[in-house]
């Protein structure tokens, strides 16, 4: 650091390079949250020690307190709303909809009331509820974890564990393409459009528009598939030394490692205790 | 050698991102079928079943993330690939009677087998429009087995066979320049 000052105080005249901010980069860079720091692989850990242990537990009860430790997590972290968001618009979705098909039409013989063709049953609202929560509990644990780790903080994890450098570029580049390629059909669309191919109307006229727009992407999408493959090329891609990183994770401290043990332990034990 | 496998790599991530848009522009047109699988048919026909069934599984672990139901059929999306590999080398995707009637091939894997994982994981109720048909199917006297097979062998196949012919539009479409750099691009050129 001392290094930089003297490079500061020299350049006072000249062009100012902002030498701090360069060499932020030989250090990982951490965002604050203690949370949101740990490595991805322990948060994969977390998350799926979490799922076990709401199949394992046979109770509603359980999957609901989970639900709630998401939120707490999530809030943890700093992204409550975001989380929120997308998981209580997903659980009621899911959760109602799974809730509803089996009150309503699994046979049973207490019969709490029926109306129509639709027979409510005691047996079929126990099942709703138990399979219902179940399910948005696991549901939460991916959503969860997608809002908590940045993917080339796993990808790096990964890479660390001895995966091939091209396995993470394809996981990489699909999560970008995904976007590039959105923005790409919303602009053929529009320019379709102003040729004057008709996107609303009857279904048929829906259709006939259908592949007008994928047409041209997907040829496009292939065409430049190839000129970005002679790109990485040129980028020294494909040479069968390791690569060298230029935003890395921060060594695993002490205590996370304890963390890590304490969770895995006492899953093991509540599985133990669960089947004796 | 070296040289096909550069560029299935760098397909991959396209027949991924195809998965999505195609389901995302149905969508928007506001038409009852998925087509979530263009780029998994077409990436397996053009380089061979496992890149195929590659862009599959990455294609469902990512919609999971939203919508994490879609995890249990995954079996389908690998199917998918290494299918359409298979009959590429087959020649089946080079007339298009041949490709619907394969359509039907997929649509009986894709109905047939998602209904075997919906009876086995979720009861025979999936969360979906198929969910619903099955139900009814179940009042009029079907049993829960019967309606789910039913209900989804009909949307698959309602779903199956544009996919299929919108694949085989798009293979005969692909500039030869790059048919002879992919692993079974040579199938598709006219000789």
């Amino acid at each position: 650091m001392s290094v930089s000052r003297l490079h500061l105080i020299q350049m006072e005249g000249e062009l100012y390079m902002d030498y701090e901010y360069v060499f932020s980069f030989n250090k990982p860079q951490l965002t604050g949250n203690w949370f949101l720091d740990l490595n991805p692989l322990t948060k994969l850990n977390l998350v799926i020690a979490i799922a076990i242990f709401s199949i394992i537990s046979k109770s509603w009860q359980v999957s609901v307190c989970i639900i709630i430790l998401y939120f707490l997590i999530a809030a943890i972290a700093g992204k409550f709303y975001s989380f929120a968001k997308i998981y209580i618009k997903l659980g009621l979705l899911i959760g109602s909809l799974l809730f509803i098909m089996r009150a309503m039409f699994i046979p049973g013989k207490n019969t709490l009331f029926s109306f129509l063709v639709f027979n409510i049953t005691q047996e079929g609202v126990n099942q709703g509820v138990w399979f219902s929560t179940l399910v948005v509990s696991l549901c939460g644990s991916l959503v969860l974890y997608s809002k908590v780790t940045r993917a080339k903080d796993l990808m790096f994890a990964l890479e660390k564990l001895g995966a091939p450098h091209s396995a993470t570029y394809i996981i990489l580049s699909s999560l970008q393409s995904i976007i590039d390629l959105g923005e790409r059909a919303k602009l053929i669309m529009d320019s379709q459009k102003a040729r004057g191919i008709e996107t609303e109307g009857t279904i048929f006229q829906r259709v006939k528009a259908f592949m007008p727009i994928m047409g041209p992407l997907l040829l496009g999408a292939i065409s430049s598939t190839e000129e970005k493959a002679i790109a990485m090329d040129a980028r020294a891609f494909s040479s069968p030394t390791k690569n060298t990183h230029m935003s890395e994770l921060r060594q695993f401290p002490l205590w996370e490692k304890m963390m890590v043990l304490l969770i895995n332990i006492s899953l093991i034990l509540f599985i133990i205790w669960r089947l004796i | 050698m070296k040289n096909n496998f550069k560029l299935t790599m760098f397909l991959i991530p396209i027949g991924i991102a195809v998965n999505f848009i195609g389901g995302q522009i149905v969508l928007l047109l506001k038409l009852p079928i998925y087509l979530d699988s263009i780029g998994t048919i077409v990436v397996g026909a053009l380089c061979g079943g496992i890149p195929g069934a590659l862009v599959g599984v990455i294609t469902n672990v990512t919609i999971s993330v939203t919508n994490p139901t879609t995890l249990a059929y995954i079996w389908l999306n690998i199917l998918f690939g290494l299918l359409a590999g298979f009959l590429a080398r087959r020649g089946v995707f080079k007339s298009l009677w041949k490709t619907i009637v394969a359509s039907i091939g997929f649509a009986a894997i894709g109905g047939g087998l998602g209904a075997t994982i919906t009876v086995l994981m979720f009861g025979g109720l999936g969360a979906g429009t198929t969910g619903m048909i099955t139900g009814m199917l179940m009042k009029v006297g079907f049993s829960v087995q019967a309606g789910a097979y039913i209900s989804e062998i009909c949307a698959d196949l309602l779903d199956k066979i544009p996919t299929l012919i919108i694949v085989f539009f798009i293979l005969k479409s692909i500039p030869k320049r790059n048919l002879v750099k992919l692993p079974q691009g040579e199938l598709f050129i006219d000789k």
